[in-house]
């Protein structure tokens, strides 16, 4: 028994002296800690990014930056392998995801910032989780403007079959709004150590943020909601100076207002501002609700010249090049505000623009609309101009001052005209049996349910028709549904012949719409902000890539013109198979030479606009077959208008079309030279029809020109079918 | 030939335990650190840090990807072309931090030989940017403990692994680690880590002075097996 208990208690003493050791450790390892550890508390008023903030942020960025170009390359690699038919379910699937992962990102923000807001986490785990979300918001970005470019290659029909519009794409960059401004970018730039300085952030009554580097450098950023009323009541002079408030004097200058937008749908008027008269750069972005009169978004940037020289590789390289080569001229830059005095901006409204400088009217300042001329500012500093139904860029002059106005009007008929501009329908009928085919942009629509009134008649074959009887019919009203897209056509008949005369698309996402409004209307007030949100801010959409000079094959020398509703798109990024060769000159031209393969991909981008061109050497086709299909017709030089001299091109697929007959409103202006060019004046009327003909081939392109309004870029309903 | 005495059997057990137990102190740290897996499974991140004897440190951020298709193989390959540029850029992050963590520690540290590894394991892939960071640990005679930068707000966004030299043993960790071996500790994404450590010790020290690496489940054996082995001794003396 004896023997028992001295063995027990060499246990017990053994079990005691391991956790001693233990208790010891931790106690030296507790005081260490002490010794070592600053937890990182939050300085008075400022944020302190705490060392082990800065990893995990870098961990984070790189963990998203590394598995986002992964994915981006698998996605590229999976589009490249699949014909063009799958192509659009590719790009729908894809865009599925990045709206999951958009809505995930928004999701994130609102919990951090209800986790702020009742103190669950410091102003420093805020700004931490707030630089993470840029970062997952970056990289998103950056997919979605990938995918935009890869969509523009692909058939509009088939990808509206799959659900997908434009629109779509754009809500995605929309969800990220909150967390890819000024400050958060800059947040991040703060987290991940490319920057130094004091940092400011706070969630109450919306989000603020403030950086400021020490190397001069100061972003800000402030973040409201609006009310739900999206009309607009306030005036824009008071709009304006409820926005020069909120901005308040910069250190040094002067805040001079560069270009202000109309969102009539939205509700908002934007402003831009650049720096004058300091020695820095800076920029601002204002946006001031329609029907509040509130500031609901802010962005400044203000970086000291002094340090351009230091610029890393980080954003500021992607700032760009044009931004410091604008500083000079911003430095001396004059302010001339361009607002809309009187009127309801909208499509083919008319409104009273007032020319101000310094809160005074300008006299005899001359305004031009999409480039033309529209008149000049009377002693009242107003001009009356009838406005388009596209987009709507004012430019006001005056001296050495400038200024812009922008309208953006209804997106999805923005949509709508491009897709006439490509959608063709024709229908010819003999015995009373109907043919109908049906193409975009020159590829057969097959796999299209065709409706004569409410019966089927029909679904398109591979080669884009169907036939039906549809004997005694005088009308044909013809619906034609593929997917999520749907067309209403009308056809009548005259001398024997059906003629298409109007062409009206669904809004896709119309039920969507609907549905969303009354689910989101209770969480978030800003869903509204849809179409023009981001559009009126930067160059969206699609960008077209012509061929002016040469003939494209491999091997071969060209000169591309990229343009966007018909204008030169100067500056954009040109990128040959996947290998950057440049940018676009004033102009809007590049000159390349073309890879030795039989397939090659050019893809140009500005902005959130892109656009690409695809060229295939492959095919062999035989001399003596007769040219046949849709010749396109583009203006290459020149801006349309009655009286006006332009240099057309004709192509046909991939290459320009020499010899081809072109005659406007009837009259034979000429053939084509080699590189499928033509120079003509446009007759003095208010619609000229351009046709273009080769062998069997044919094109047409009309041009309108009511009033101040310049249509000088499409083709409108008229010219399909005809 | 010596005579055998009723002690002998007793004396044999004793030597028997002592074996074992010294056994157990050398051969678990190595069987240990094969078991601990860091995360594999596609879309897994892990982060490890791998010691060495001087507190220099390899820090590997682990991503494994989904290699099911065709195109994600294409762009694991494609990624390897890449790696230059994004070790790089991995290297120049890893140096902000190590350079803060150096003014806040009062050691010297620096960052380099950032490299990116890709390698497939079944249908998975693996992506390792790696750079050696020196004096990431603070030697304090034979020990090495690890604090900054993950003591001062750092969260894990995987896996977060340490792991000792060769030698050495795993002495203590603060937080306690949610996976501990002899030679690794390791916490879950998420974790809050503040006011982190990890000391360790080298192997051949650690019964003399206080039990290093003598984890929980290796004492409380040890100490069922003295406990058992003095009553079975006590039970045939008497």
């Amino acid at each position: 028994m004896t023997k028992r208990t001295t063995a027990s208690l060499l246990a017990v003493a053994l079990l005691l002296a391991a956790t001693a050791t233990s208790a010891g450790a931790a106690a030296a390892l507790g005081g260490a800690s002490n010794a070592q550890t600053d937890t990182g508390t939050d300085r008075a008023g400022g944020v302190n990014v705490t060392v082990g903030q800065q990893l995990s942020t870098v961990m984070v960025a790189t963990d998203g930056d590394v598995r986002h170009e992964v994915e981006e390359t698998s996605f590229e690699l999976r589009f490249e392998g699949v014909g063009d038919d799958e192509r659009a379910a590719a790009v729908a699937e894809r865009a599925e995801e990045l709206a999951r992962r958009a809505i995930a990102i928004r999701d994130d923000y609102e919990n951090a910032t209800r986790a702020h807001e009742t103190g669950e986490i410091s102003d420093s785990e805020y700004a931490a989780r707030i630089a993470a979300l840029n970062a997952r918001a970056d990289d998103l970005a950056e997919s979605v403007r990938r995918l935009r470019g890869r969509a523009a290659g692909v058939s509009a029909i088939e990808l509206r079959a799959e659900g997908l519009t434009a629109a779509d794409l754009r809500a995605i960059d929309e969800r990220l709004d909150a967390v890819s401004g000024t400050g958060a970018a800059a947040l991040l730039q703060r987290f991940t150590g490319r920057t130094r300085g004091e940092v400011r952030i706070e969630s109450r009554d919306g989000l603020s943020i403030e950086v400021q580097g020490d190397d001069g450098e100061v972003s800000r950023e402030i973040e409201r909601q609006r009310d739900r009323d999206t009309n607009i009541t306030v005036a824009q002079a008071d709009a304006l100076e409820t926005a020069r408030e909120a901005l308040g004097s910069p250190p040094g200058g002067n805040w001079t207002l560069e270009r202000a937008t109309v969102h009539e749908d939205d509700g908002y008027y934007r402003f831009r501002f650049a720096l004058t008269g300091a020695n820095a750069t800076g920029k601002a972005e204002v946006r001031v609700d329609g029907s509040s009169g509130e500031v609901f978004r802010l962005e400044t940037e203000i970086e000291a010249h002094e340090h351009d020289d230091e610029r890393g590789e980080g954003e500021d390289r992607e700032r760009g090049d044009e931004g410091d080569r604008d500083d000079a001229r911003e430095h001396d830059r004059k302010e001339l505000a361009l607002l809309v005095a009187h009127g309801t901006p909208g499509p083919n409204e008319t409104v009273t623009l007032l020319a101000l400088a310094r809160g005074e009217p300008v006299a005899d300042a001359a305004v031009t609309l999409n480039g033309e001329p529209v008149g000049t500012t009377g002693e009242d500093g107003t001009l009356t101009v009838r406005l388009p139904d596209g987009k709507a860029q004012l430019r006001v002059e005056s001296g050495d001052a400038e200024g812009e106005l922008e309208f953006e009007f209804d997106e999805t008929e923005r949509e709508h005209r491009e897709l006439r501009r490509h959608f063709r329908a024709r229908a010819t009928v003999e015995d009373g049996t109907v043919e109908l085919a049906l193409a975009y942009d020159g590829a057969p629509v097959d796999g299209a349910t065709v409706s004569v009134g409410d019966r089927e008649v029909g679904t398109t074959g591979e080669d884009g028709t169907v036939t039906f009887d549809a004997a005694g019919y005088e009308e044909l009203d013809v619906t034609v549904r593929k997917g999520a897209f749907g067309a209403d056509l009308a056809f009548e008949r005259r001398d024997g012949s059906l003629h298409l005369v109007e062409v009206e698309f669904d809004d896709v996402h119309e039920d969507d719409r609907e549905a969303d409004e009354g689910h989101e209307d209770e969480r978030e007030t800003d869903e509204g902000d849809d179409d023009e949100h981001e559009t009126e801010s930067r160059l969206d959409g699609d960008l077209e890539i012509h061929v002016v000079e040469g003939t494209p094959a491999p091997d071969s020398k060209v000169v591309l013109a990229v343009t966007s509703d018909g204008e030169p798109v100067a500056n954009a990024v040109v990128v040959v198979n996947d290998e950057r060769v440049g940018r676009t000159d004033e102009r809007g031209r590049i000159a390349l030479g073309l890879p030795s393969a039989d397939r090659v991909e050019v893809v140009a981008e500005l902005e959130d606009a892109s656009g690409v061109r695809r060229f295939e050497f492959d095919r062999e086709t035989s001399a003596d077959e007769p040219l046949d299909g849709d010749l396109e017709i583009n203006v290459v030089e020149g801006t349309p208008a009655p009286g006006a001299k332009i240099l057309l091109a004709v192509t046909h697929g991939d290459g320009p079309v020499a010899g081809a007959v072109v005659v406007a409103n009837d009259d034979v202006v000429g053939r084509t030279d080699e590189h499928g060019r033509i120079a003509l004046w446009l007759p003095s009327a208010d619609r000229v029809d351009v046709v273009a003909e080769f062998e069997d081939a044919r094109g047409e392109r009309r041009f309108e020109f009511d009033g101040v309004t310049t249509d000088s870029g499409e083709s409108d309903d008229g010219d399909d079918g005809r | 030939m010596r005579p055998r005495t009723p002690d002998a059997p007793r004396r044999r057990i004793v030597a028997v335990l002592a074996v074992a137990l010294t056994a157990s102190l050398l051969v678990v740290p190595v069987a240990s650190a094969e078991s601990v897996q860091t995360g594999t499974s596609p879309g897994d991140t892990s982060l490890v840090v791998d010691l060495a004897e001087d507190g220099d440190a390899t820090v590997t951020l682990r991503l494994a990807f989904d290699l099911d298709r065709e195109e994600e193989r294409g762009a694991l390959e494609r990624l390897r072309d890449n790696r230059t540029a994004i070790a790089a850029a991995f290297e120049e992050q890893m140096r902000a931090v190590a350079d803060r963590t150096a003014e806040k520690t009062g050691r010297e540290m620096s960052v380099g030989a950032a490299d990116v590894t890709v390698s497939t394991e079944a249908s998975t892939g693996v992506v390792e940017l790696s750079v050696a960071w020196t004096g990431l640990a603070a030697v304090e005679g034979d020990r090495l403990v690890v604090s900054q930068p993950f003591a001062d707000g750092f969260v894990p966004p995987g896996r977060f692994e340490v792991r000792a030299p060769e030698g050495y043993v795993l002495d203590e960790t603060s937080p306690t680690a949610a996976n501990r071996t002899e030679a690794t500790a390791a916490w879950p994404a998420g974790s809050s880590l503040d006011g982190f450590q990890a000391a360790f010790v080298p192997a051949d020290g650690a019964t003399s002075t206080s039990l290093p690496g003598f984890g929980a489940p290796v004492a409380l054996v040890a100490v069922a097996l003295v406990g058992a082995a003095a009553a079975l001794a006590a039970r045939r003396r008497s």
